[in-house]
C-alpha cells in the first residue's frame, strides 16, 4: 500500500488505538529516554502500522538534511544538528521499512 | 652464399613472426569483441586508478625526503623496519612490540621486493603508501562492479557500468574518513582490503566450498593489521552471514551453510593469525595481557571528551578524526554545504534506484549498516551513551578489549563503501538514462525521415499538398521530439558530470590539506646520521639515551611545524626511551625532564645550594644503561643543557648544528647486579640518596618507586623505617580553642584570613586546617607558620603535605630554611609548589639534604587569594604536614652491605640475554634496562623462573636468591610464542596456497581430494604389491 492508496479514516478503532499506542509510548520514552529515541519510534511505527512506502521517508530525510547543510551554513550548529539528526532518523526508518517488506518477498540479485 | 641464405632465413623468420604477430593481434581483437571491450575498459580503469592513486603523494614527487607525520614514523633504515615485524620486543625505545608483528603478512611481500631492488626507506615507503591507496581504489572498483552488475539497470551499457565503478573507487580513496583515519601502520591495509572481503563473504556464504573459505581466510588474514582492523573485518562477516539469513527467512539450508562458511572460515583464520594469536592467549592465560599504557587511564571522561565531535552530522559527512597538528574543520560556508554531498547525494540514487536498490540484498545490506555505523559511531554522544558507557567500561572483558573501541568514529569504516556504491549507482542511472534518450532521438530522426512519411502517405491519398504538408508535420514533430530527447540526453549527462564533480569538490579541501600538510614528505638533517655514525665508530653496539625525551609526538624546529615521531630513537642504537612510559605525567622520564631543566613551574621545586648541586647526572641515569647521552636542540621543549653542561659526571664529546652528545662516565652496565634496594616515596628521595652515598654505593643501590615490596633477603630497605618526624602536630589534631592549631601561627598582615578546624574534611584523624582567604589583591596570602625545627646540615629530610584547595590563586607548602650567613629565611622546597583553582585533596612529598648555613628550619602554609571574586572566598585546606629525618643508621645499613657479585652477559637477541654470574655471596636484585614488562623472565641454572619487580617503576629487577657462581637466561617470554605461531602461520599459509594452486591449475572439482585419492591409491596399490608374494615364490 503506497501513501496514495492510504486513507487515515479516524474513525476506525483500529487506527484510533493505533494512533493511542504510538502517542503514549512516545510520550513515555519522551520522558524516560529522550526525544530523540521518542521521535524516532513514532516515525517508525507510524510507517511500519500505516505501511507506508520506504521513500516517503527517504524524501524527508533528503529535505532536512538539505535543510540541515544550509543552516549549517549559516553557523546555526546547533539547530543544523538536531535538524540533520531527524533527517538521519528518517533514513533509518526508511531503511528498516525496506528491510521488512523484503522480508515479506522474494528477493533477487 | 652464406650470406644469402641467411639473409633468406632473416626474411623468412621475419614473416613467419610477423604473420604471428599479426595472428595474435586478430586474436585479441577477436577476444575484445567477444568479451564486448570490458577487458580493455577495466584497463583504462585500473590505469586511472593508479593515476588518481599518485595524486594524494604529489608532494613527494617534486621534493625528497621521507613521508612520515605525528606517531606515522619508521626507523630511517631498511633494515631496521624489517626487524620491526619478526620481533616482540623492540630495543630501540625499548618497548613491547606485539602491535608490529600482526603486519607482517601486509608488510613483508613489499619489503622483499623493497631489498631485491635495494629500494631507499624514502622509496619503499612511498611505494607502501601508494599501493595501499591504488589497492583501495582497485578494491572498491571490484565491489562496485560487483554489485552494479546485481543491480541490473536498465539499458546500462559497460561502458556505464565501469565509469560508475571508476568514481565509487575514486570516492573510497579519497573521502574524509579514508583520509582522516587511514593511518599506514594501521587501518589503511584493513579499510583497502575491505571492498574485497565482502565479495569473498559474499562468496562464501553463497557457496561455502573449501576454495572460497580458503579465499575468505587468506584475505582477512591480509587484512588482519591492528587490534580494531580484526574486530571491523569480523564485524562485517558476522553482520553480513545474520543479514543473509534473514533475508532467507532463517531457512534451515541457508543457516547450516552461513555456520558452515563461518566456522570453516574461523578455523582457517586462527592458524593463519597464529602468530599474533599464540602470543596473545598465553599472555591471557598467564594473567599478563597486553595493554597499552593508556588503557589504566581510560575513564568515561576519555570515551566522553573522544565522542566530543562524533555527532549524527559530522558522522553522516565523515568529518570526525583527524591527527596531531592538522586542522581541517574549514569555515567556508560553500565548503560547508558541499560537505553534506555524499549523503545526499547516496539518498538520492536510493530515491532513483527505488525498488531495484531495496530489492536487492547487496544494496540493502550496505544501507542498513549505514545508519547502525553512524549511530555507534557516536560513542557517548547520542542516546546510546549509557548502552556505549557499558561496553567500554563495566562489560565482561572490557578491560581488554575497551581500548580497542575507544574511538567510536572508527566504526564509521563501513559507511565509504556505501557512499562510494550509491554515487557509482546513481551515475550508471544517468548515463543510462542519457543512453536511452539518446536512441529515442535516432528513432524519432528515423521516424521523421521513413516511417512516419509513408504512414501519412497513405492516409493521405492521392492528395499531393496534403502528403507534402504531413510529411512537413512529421518532420518537424519528429525534429521537435528527437530536440526534446536530445535535450534530456545531454541534461542527464550535465546531471551526472554535476554529480561527479560535486563530489569530487566536496573530498578536495580534507584530501588537500592532507596532501599538502602529512603526506608531503620531510627532510631529515644529517646531524642525526653523523651522530649515529659517531656513537658507533668503535663497532661495538653502545646504548644511547635521548633527551628531550620522547612521547611519541614530537615538534622539531627543522620539521616546518609539523609533529614527527620518534625517527630518532628507533633509528640509532638501543636506548630506554619507551613513549608508552614517557605520555605519563609522573614517570621517572617526566620527573628527570623537570629537575635538568630546572623548571620552576614543576609541582615541587627544589631550591638548590650550590655545594649540592652537580654530579649526579650519571647516577640518576643509571635505568638507562647508557654510554652516551644525547641531546637535541632542535626538539621543542625544555632546555636540557642548563644544568648538565656544569655536571662533572658527563662530558661533551661531539656536537652538530642540533644535537650535542655527552659521555656518560663510569654507566652502569646493561645487565648489574645490586646488593641493595631502597623503597622510597618520590624521585627526590633517589636523589637525595645518590647525593649522600659513595661512588662504590651509587652503582650497587637501585630504587622502587612504587608500592612493590620485595623480601628483605634481597638487600630490602623501606626508607620510611628511617624516618622521623620534626614538626610538632603535623596533623592538626591538637587544636587549641582560642590560638587555633597548636605548634602553628599566622604569619605576616593575614586580616583577610579566617583560620578554622574542618571535621568534615580531612585525609586522616579527625580533623583538617582550613584556612579562608576573602582577599581578591594578587599576592595577597595568608601564611601560616610552623615552630621552628632545629636541622643539621649534610642530613637527608623528607617533607609531606596534603591540600586541597576550592577557588583559590597561589596555594603553596614552602620549607624555609634560616640562612645563618644572611641571617633570613630562605626557601629550601616547595611541596606543593603554587596551586590554582579547585582541587580534591593531592599528596605531594620530597626530601632534600640540607645545606650548609642552614641550622633551623620552618613549615610555611599559604592559603591562597581569591582566583574568581564571583565564586566566593578562596578556601585552603592544610592535613598531615611533616618535615622528616632520615636517620644516619639508613646509610650505614646501605654502605655494611656486601659487595654484590660480578655479571657478564651475552645477547643471543633482543629478547634474550646469557648471563654469567660469579661470587654472590648473599641474595641480590639482578637489574635489566629495558622497560619494565611483567613477560620478561629471569630462568636461574637449577633453580626456577623468576618474575620481574619494577625499578625506578621503568625498568626490569630480578630477585636472585642463589649464591656462588651459576647462569641465569633472561628472556621476553612472548618471542617464543610468536616464534611457534609463525611457524603454524607459515605452514597454513602454505598450506591454503598449494591448494588453491592446485584449485586453481584446472582440476578444479576438488582438485585437492582427487590428488588425496590418487595418493590413497597409489598407497593401496604398494601395500597390496608388499603383502603379495613374490611371483616366484608364488610359483614355487
Amino acid at each position: 500500500m503506497s501513501l496514495r492508496d492510504y486513507k487515515l479514516d479516524i474513525k476506525s478503532n483500529k487506527n484510533t488505538l493505533s494512533i493511542l499506542v504510538i502517542t503514549v509510548l512516545s510520550l513515555m520514552l519522551w520522558i524516560l529516554v529522550s526525544f530523540t529515541c521518542a521521535f524516532f519510534t513514532a516515525l517508525l511505527l507510524t510507517c511500519v502500522i500505516w505501511n507506508i512506502e520506504a521513500r516517503y521517508p527517504l524524501t524527508a530525510g533528503l529535505v532536512f538534511i538539505c535543510a540541515a547543510s544550509i543552516i549549517l551554513a549559516f553557523n546555526q550548529h546547533r539547530t543544523g544538528d538536531l535538524i540533520a539528526s531527524w533527517g538521519f532518523f528518517f533514513f533509518a526508518a526508511a531503511v528498516i521499512i525496506a528491510l521488512i517488506r523484503l522480508l515479506l518477498r522474494p528477493v533477487e540479485g | 652464399m652464406a650470406t644469402a641464405d641467411n639473409t633468406i632465413m632473416d626474411h623468412g623468420d621475419a614473416t613467419s613472426f610477423s604473420r604471428r604477430l599479426d595472428r595474435r593481434r586478430t586474436g585479441f581483437l577477436d577476444y575484445l569483441k567477444n568479451k564486448e571491450y570490458i577487458p580493455l575498459y577495466h584497463a583504462v580503469c585500473v590505469i586511472l586508478i593508479t593515476v588518481a592513486s599518485l595524486l594524494l603523494f604529489y608532494k613527494s614527487f617534486s621534493q625528497g625526503g621521507i613521508l612520515m607525520h605525528a606517531d606515522m614514523c619508521w626507523p630511517t633504515s631498511m633494515d631496521r623496519i624489517g626487524e620491526l615485524y619478526t620481533h616482540t620486543w623492540s630495543p630501540y625505545g625499548s618497548s613491547m612490540n606485539i602491535w608490529n608483528i600482526q603486519r607482517l603478512f601486509w608488510v613483508y611481500p613489499l619489503l622483499t621486493i623493497a631489498k631485491i631492488f635495494n629500494f631507499s626507506v624514502s622509496r619503499y615507503l612511498l611505494t607502501q603508501f601508494i599501493f595501499t591507496w591504488w589497492l583501495a581504489g582497485i578494491s572498491m572498483y571490484c565491489l562496485a562492479v560487483f554489485i552494479m552488475r546485481s543491480v541490473k539497470v536498465k539499458k546500462a551499457t559497460p561502458v556505464m557500468v565501469c565509469s560508475g565503478a571508476l568514481v565509487a573507487a575514486v570516492i573510497y580513496m579519497y573521502n574524509p574518513w579514508c583520509i582522516l583515519h587511514c593511518w599506514q601502520y594501521f587501518l589503511a591495509p584493513t579499510y583497502a582490503l575491505q571492498p574485497l572481503v565482502f565479495i569473498f563473504v559474499v562468496k562464501s556464504l553463497n557457496s561455502p566450498s573449501a576454495g572460497n573459505i580458503t579465499k575468505l581466510a587468506l584475505i582477512m588474514t591480509l587484512g588482519s593489521t591492528c587490534p580494531i582492523g580484526v574486530i571491523l573485518l569480523w564485524i562485517q562477516l558476522l553482520a553480513y552471514a545474520l543479514f543473509y539469513v534473514t533475508i532467507n527467512r532463517f531457512k534451515r539450508e541457508k543457516l547450516l551453510s552461513s555456520l558452515k562458511a563461518i566456522g570453516s572460515a574461523l578455523i582457517l583464520y586462527v592458524p593463519l593469525n597464529a602468530l599474533w594469536i599464540l602470543p596473545y592467549l598465553q599472555a591471557q592465560i598467564a594473567g599478563k595481557p597486553f595493554l597499552p599504557s593508556y588503557s589504566t587511564t581510560i575513564s568515561q571522561t576519555m570515551i566522553d571528551s573522544l565522542s566530543a565531535s562524533t555527532s549524527i552530522v559530522n558522522n553522516l559527512r565523515l568529518l570526525t578524526g583527524g591527527v596531531w597538528g592538522v586542522s581541517f574543520l574549514v569555515e567556508n560556508n560553500l565548503w560547508k554545504i558541499l560537505s553534506f554531498t555524499l549523503p545526499v547525494i547516496s539518498i538520492i540514487a536510493l530515491l532513483t534506484l527505488g525498488k531495484k536498490a531495496f530489492r536487492n540484498r547487496y544494496v540493502l545490506f550496505w544501507a542498513c549498516l549505514w545508519p547502525i555505523s553512524v549511530i555507534v559511531a557516536t560513542g557517548t554522544s547520542s542516546f546510546l551513551r549509557g548502552i556505549y558507557l557499558y561496553l567500554f567500561l563495566e562489560a565482561p572483558g572490557s578491560s581488554l578489549y575497551g581500548w580497542v573501541i575507544r574511538y567510536p568514529d572508527r566504526f564509521l569504516f563501513f559507511v565509504p563503501v556505501f557512499y562510494s556504491l550509491m554515487v557509482g549507482l546513481l551515475i550508471v542511472i544517468l548515463l543510462s538514462r542519457t543512453h536511452s534518450y539518446k536512441e529515442e532521438a535516432t528513432s524519432f530522426e528515423s521516424m521523421a525521415s521513413a516511417t512516419g512519411g509513408n504512414r501519412l502517405e497513405k492516409n493521405s491519398g492521392s492528395n499531393s499538398e496534403l502528403i507534402t504538408e504531413n510529411r512537413d508535420l512529421a518532420a518537424e514533430l519528429g525534429a521537435i521530439k528527437r530536440k526534446l530527447s536530445l535535450f534530456q540526453s545531454r541534461a542527464f549527462a550535465l546531471v551526472a558530470l554535476t554529480v561527479v564533480l560535486s563530489s569530487l569538490l566536496s573530498m578536495v579541501t580534507v584530501a588537500g590539506i592532507y596532501a599538502r600538510r602529512v603526506y608531503n614528505p620531510t627532510r631529515i638533517p644529517t646531524d642525526y646520521e653523523t651522530v649515529n655514525k659517531f656513537v658507533s665508530k668503535d663497532g661495538d653496539a653502545k646504548r644511547v639515551m635521548w633527551m628531550p625525551f620522547d612521547n611519541g609526538i614530537l615538534w622539531f624546529s627543522w620539521s616546518d611545524g609539523r609533529p614527527v615521531g620518534t625517527f630518532n630513537v628507533y633509528s640509532s642504537p638501543p636506548s630506554l626511551n619507551n613513549f608508552m612510559q614517557t605520555y605519563n605525567v609522573n614517570t621517572y622520564f617526566s620527573w628527570l625532564e623537570k629537575f635538568f631543566s630546572m623548571n620552576s613551574n614543576s609541582e615541587i621545586v627544589l631550591a638548590e645550594s650550590p655545594d649540592l648541586a652537580g654530579d649526579e647526572a650519571a647516577a640518576l641515569f643509571v635505568p638507562f644503561a647508557a654510554d652516551f647521552l644525547i641531546i637535541d636542540r632542535s626538539k621543542m621543549g625544555p632546555d636540557m643543557n642548563k644544568r648538565l653542561t656544569g655536571d662533572g659526571t658527563l662530558e661533551k664529546v661531539f656536537e652538530t648544528e642540533h644535537l650535542d652528545v655527552y659521555a656518560i662516565k663510569s654507566a652502569r652496565p646493561f645487565i648489574s647486579a645490586a646488593s641493595n634496594t631502597v623503597k622510597v616515596n618520590s624521585y627526590f628521595d633517589n636523589l637525595s640518596i645518590v647525593r649522600k652515598l659513595s661512588e662504590d654505593k651509587k652503582k650497587q643501590t637501585v630504587f622502587i618507586n612504587d608500592n612493590t615490596e620485595i623480601d628483605r633477603k634481597y638487600g630490602f630497605i623501606k626508607l620510611d623505617s628511617y624516618s622521623e618526624i620534626q614538626n610538632h602536630n603535623p596533623e592538626f589534631e591538637e587544636w587549641n580553642d582560642i590560638w587555633g592549631p597548636v605548634g602553628w601561627i599566622p604569619w605576616g598582615d593575614s586580616s583577610t584570613a579566617i583560620i578554622t578546624e574542618d571535621k568534615e574534611q580531612k585525609t586522616e584523624g579527625e580533623r583538617s586546617i582550613r584556612i579562608e582567604n576573602s582577599s581578591a589583591e594578587q599576592f595577597d596570602v595568608a601564611w601560616l607558620s610552623g615552630n621552628e625545627i632545629t636541622g643539621r646540615e649534610g642530613a637527608m629530610y623528607t617533607v609531606e603535605s596534603h591540600i586541597k584547595y576550592k577557588n583559590a590563586d597561589w596555594s603553596q607548602v614552602v620549607v624555609e630554611g634560616f640562612d645563618t650567613n644572611r641571617e633570613e629565611w630562605v626557601e629550601l622546597v616547595k611541596c606543593p609548589s603554587i596551586k590554582t583553582g579547585t582541587s580534591d585533596w593531592q599528596t605531594h612529598e620530597s626530601s632534600f639534604i640540607l645545606p650548609s648555613g642552614i641550622d633551623r628550619m620552618r613549615l610555611m602554609l599559604a592559603a591562597g587569594w581569591v582566583k574568581n571574586p564571583a565564586a566566593g572566598p578562596a578556601v585552603t585546606w592544610f592535613d598531615d604536614v611533616s618535615i622528616s629525618k632520615i636517620s644516619d643508621s639508613f646509610f650505614d645499613k646501605l654502605e655494611a652491605r656486601k659487595k654484590p657479585p660480578s655479571v657478564t652477559y651475552k645477547k643471543l637477541s633482543a629478547e634474550k640475554y646469557e648471563v654469567k654470574v660469579k661470587g654472590a655471596e648473599e641474595p641480590f636484585v639482578l637489574s635489566l634496562s629495558e622497560t619494565y614488562d611483567p613477560h620478561w623472565t629471569a630462568t636461574v641454572e637449577k633453580s626456577g623462573e623468576v618474575s620481574p619487580v619494577p625499578l625506578y617503576s621503568t625498568i626490569n629487577g630480578f630477585p636472585i636468591s642463589r649464591t656462588g657462581d651459576f647462569s641465569v637466561t633472561i628472556e621476553y617470554d612472548s618471542q617464543k610464542w610468536f616464534t611457534l605461531g609463525l611457524f603454524i602461520s607459515l605452514a597454513t599459509l602454505a598450506l591454503c596456497l598449494l591448494y588453491l594452486l592446485l584449485y586453481w591449475s584446472g582440476r578444479k572439482p576438488g582438485a585437492a581430494a582427487v590428488t588425496f585419492q590418487s595418493m590413497v591409491d597409489w598407497a593401496s596399490k604398494l601395500k597390496d604389491s608388499i603383502e603379495k608374494p613374490p611371483r616366484n615364490a608364488r610359483l614355487g
